[in-house]
């Protein structure tokens, strides 16, 4: 049975010059938790601004997993802090769900004021330890292939030549990106978390939007007597509904594609961390991480916003390319912080050398999956993947697959170069490029 | 044969002050299509502001049903339009849903401006053919969904119902546990096919861990998936949804040591939401529960007050005249919901059901179709009127007699005046003089 252990605690003292004091009661140093849910209680009282509410954040992604309002009542804290307006009800507590995070992650928890500004309390890091039960009830008939890289990687080329197996289902049109098992991991995720109490997941406003949706608002604090039947039954149920659903897509894929022999399907993974949900659900998971010359990749990147004249893949949001440059920084490391993590379990693929060494790198890639990878295989596979896709062609930006290789020395001046060397140098050191 | 949903009428709104031009391409009037999708296609050119998207809204609730962003090429338009420069891009195509809509329903379409502003093109009445089959049953326990004002007796009623042995509901006051409710909602929401913006893009679904809206791949998009969407997905989100609802219950039952459950109990405070539950149970069950309703209003005023908290819509508005005036719109919209299915819910006057307990609780008993024996009806009273603290809270008047026509005491001659004035025509239509 998979259980949490909180592993550290650090404090903000800088929150302080904002607020009048805070504490977090709950957990504790070296306090567990069994899967899947964390407790987090306490309480804030803010300087000149109310706190409304408590934010739980994932570190990694910079993004709320759970709120916690507060309104709950401390008698304790209105003693100490007679003077204080909002000390009465100023507690919070609340669950968040686990499910598909890694090992070991770091949640920020954050004081929200009623003009929505951040303000930090502390840093709780939580590991995990054992194996989850459903993974052992495995029923899904078909394994998920997972593929993390950055985009402009070669990740449409890698797709295209793995849906060509006979063991292999994936979306055949370009650009093969549906992101149907995705989706439903996610829909896992948001479904599974207990309510915030708040905003939709509040058991008096859910209804009144029909775009979306939140967690059950009866999956709560104020509902003790019925948390078992959540933890125990509605989790796995959803976790096992989401895996059947993902199972009959692909079903209908295989039949609609004619592979009948098909056993794995095959998606596009844009945010790594994500991937740890499939280990968690699946025993046969495998996932690649698909690299390139990231000098090549910035290139490449800029070369496919000039050709189709859009601002994509985050150039928008930086105001030269030497700061593209610094943003994709971060998506490499994350790529390579997720790689480090999972490397006892994953395969890492250079694009170059898939280019290079197309039927060589495909065995070793059939090999890590566990498909049938003799020759005649490999060569129908690259026959199959040299029938020319014409979306395909709109998408290569060099002439030939193997010019793209070391295009960043002819698209880049000398000047950019330099920079762009030093920009990437531990990155590509890290990755074997020299 | 499938069930076909026909556009009977469309009636397109004149905008040529806000609009260079518009087009509804789909539906066109006598237009059929398969359930559950209806397509929604055409163009629209703002005068002087962009057009952002369209909107979807059922017209009765105004409740937005589907958004479609106005970014499709349309070079018919750009050649009919060539120094309009919005015009190459000024088509909308989506679809909707009507899983958990009406039999007859009208929308109005209407495009929004970057100013948010709302300008209607068209409202279309659609008709769709009787309830389907395929969604249904498979589960044993069936709904029971009680509709009614707030401060109208529904505690009083599911704390009655709970206590038959064959209704299950969350036993705890205010016996107000949504569970089933969310699930039949998450039901139309992840069956909505996508407008791809949003949290509905193939790109974004990830960046929010708090929400999800509808698959991203169920789209205009993915012509190739719409067939597994429609005929496979929608059939397994509505089936695991009944199934967790029915186990959700049969937990709730085994708490409770009922044995012999057949229905859960669920108060529901959006009623035209309950057009799902008909096409997802063959046995629904639906009591709209209704109350003088100037003691309703005189009801929620002490309950504000004795609370010290200003809830139930007052706290919108200035004075307690207005408050009647919005309370009215409440109850217009149970009346059209009773109106609508009144072919097969229950209508149960609070009055009754405490002047006659045991008459009031056979009826309902027969109507739901569970044991209404007198002798298991005494033990639902018995068990109901089992001191509560939490229940004597809840409380506004000294006993439930005299809750009855309290309004002549409570309010003073002007606003009883008002409140006689603004609920009259609500009065005569529930059988209230």
């Amino acid at each position: 049975m998979k259980v949490f252990k909180v592993k550290d605690i650090q404090y903000h003292q800088e929150g302080l010059s904002r607020l009048v004091g805070f504490s977090i009661d709950k957990p504790a140093v070296n306090q567990c938790f069994d899967w899947p849910l964390i407790e987090i209680g306490g309480w804030v009282v803010g300087k000149d601004r109310p706190i409304t509410e408590v934010e739980f954040t994932l570190q990694v992604l910079n993004l709320p997993l759970q709120v916690a309002p507060i309104n709950l009542q401390r008698e304790d804290v209105e003693r100490l802090l007679p003077q204080v307006k909002n000390s009465k009800n100023s507690g919070f507590y609340n669950y968040f769900s686990a499910i598909g995070l890694p090992p070991e992650f770091k949640i920020l928890v954050n004081a929200i004021d009623c003009d929505r500004e951040v303000i930090p309390m502390a840093d709780i890091t939580i590991e995990s330890k054992g194996d989850l039960k459903i993974k052992t009830d495995d029923l899904s008939f078909f394994q998920p292939i997972l593929v993390s890289a950055l985009p402009r990687s070669g990740t449409t080329w890698l797709i295209q030549l793995l849906i060509a197996h006979p063991a292999i289902i994936g979306y055949p049109h370009y650009p093969y990106e549906l992101r149907a098992a995705g989706y439903w991991w996610h829909a896992c995720r948001v479904l599974t978390m207990p309510s915030g109490l708040t905003g939709l997941s509040h058991p008096d406003l859910f209804w009144f939007d029909l775009q979306r949706i939140s967690g059950n608002p009866s999956f709560s604090i104020f509902h003790g007597d019925i948390i078992d039947w959540f933890k125990d039954t509605y989790i796995n149920r959803v976790l096992l509904h989401y895996k059947l659903v993902i199972d009959k897509f692909y079903k209908y894929l295989a039949k609609t594609y004619n592979k009948s022999n098909a056993i794995f399907f095959i998606e596009k993974q844009s945010v790594p961390y994500y991937s740890w949900l499939a280990w968690e659900l699946y025993s046969k998971t495998r996932e690649i991480f698909l690299v390139r010359d990231w000098r090549d990749v910035f290139c490449s990147i800029l070369a496919f916003n000039s050709k189709r004249d859009t601002m994509r893949f985050g150039r928008e949001l930086v105001d030269n390319d030497i700061a593209f440059a610094h943003r994709l920084i971060q998506g490499i490391s994350n790529i390579h912080q997720q790689f480090i993590m999972r490397s006892n379990c994953v395969l890492l693929v250079r694009y170059e050398d898939l280019v290079l060494n197309t039927s060589n790198e495909l065995k070793r890639i059939l090999d890590y999956i566990g498909v049938d990878s003799d020759s005649s295989t490999i060569k129908m596979v690259m026959e199959q993947t040299h029938l020319r896709d014409p979306f395909l062609e709109q998408r290569r930006i060099g002439r030939s697959a193997h010019e793209s290789i070391g295009r960043w020395k002819h698209d880049l001046s000398p000047e950019f170069q330099e920079k762009i060397n030093f920009v990437f140098k531990d990155y590509l050191q890290l990755f074997g490029y020299s | 044969m499938s069930r076909c949903i026909l556009a009977k009428n469309i009636q397109l709104y004149d905008q040529s002050a806000q609009l260079i031009g518009c087009g509804i391409d789909i539906p066109a009037a006598d237009q059929s299509f398969d359930w559950p999708l209806i397509t929604i296609a055409g163009w629209v050119i703002g005068k002087d502001e962009p057009i952002r998207e369209v909107e979807v809204a059922l017209l009765a609730e105004n409740e937005v049903l589907q958004i479609l962003p106005v970014n499709i090429p349309r070079p018919d338009v750009a050649s009919f339009l060539p120094h309009v420069p919005q015009s190459e891009k000024s088509g909308f195509y989506g679809y909707l849903s009507a899983i958990g809509l009406p039999k007859q329903f009208e929308i109005v379409i209407s495009a929004i401006d970057f100013n948010k502003t709302v300008i209607p093109l068209a409202n279309v009445v659609f008709e769709s053919d009787p309830e389907d089959y395929r969604y249904r049953d498979f589960v044993r326990l069936q709904p029971i969904m009680l509709n009614a004002l707030a401060r109208s007796g529904t505690t009083w009623l599911a704390r009655l119902l709970i206590a038959h042995p064959e209704v299950v509901g969350y036993p705890v006051y205010p016996y107000e546990m949504r569970a089933a409710s969310y699930w039949l909602h998450a039901c139309r929401v992840l069956t909505t096919p996508s407008n791809r913006v949003g949290i509905a893009h193939p790109d974004l679904f990830w960046f929010d861990l708090q929400h999800i809206s509808s698959p991203p791949f169920y789209s205009a998009f993915n012509e190739d998936l719409l067939k597994w969407f429609n005929d496979t997905y929608v059939n397994l989100i509505a089936l695991e949804y009944k199934f967790t609802i029915q186990s959700f219950y049969d937990y709730i039952a085994k708490k409770l040591k009922k044995k012999k459950v057949t229905y859960f109990v669920e108060k529901q405070t959006v009623p035209n939401r309950s057009w799902l539950i008909y096409d997802l149970y063959s046995k629904p069950r639906e009591i709209f529960l209704v109350r003088d309703w100037r003691d309703v209003f005189c009801s929620i005023i002490a309950f504000n007050n004795k609370r010290g908290v200003v809830t139930f819509g007052r706290e919108g508005m200035e004075s307690d005249a207005a408050f009647a005036y919005r309370l009215g719109a409440d109850i217009a919209n149970l009346r059209r919901e009773y109106h609508t299915r009144a072919d097969r819910a229950l209508l149960v006057r609070y009055e009754e059901l405490l002047l006659n307990p045991e008459h009031e609780l056979k009826r309902i008993l027969d109507y739901i179709g569970v044991d209404a024996t007198l002798s298991t009806i005494r033990a639902m009273l018995r068990q109901a009127n089992k001191p509560d603290p939490l229940l004597q809270q809840h409380r506004t008047s000294r006993s439930e007699r005299e809750s009855i026509g309290r309004w002549k005491r409570d309010l003073s001659p002007e606003l009883q005046e008002v409140v006689n004035a603004v609920f009259r025509e609500h009065l005569e239509a529930f059988g209230y003089a």
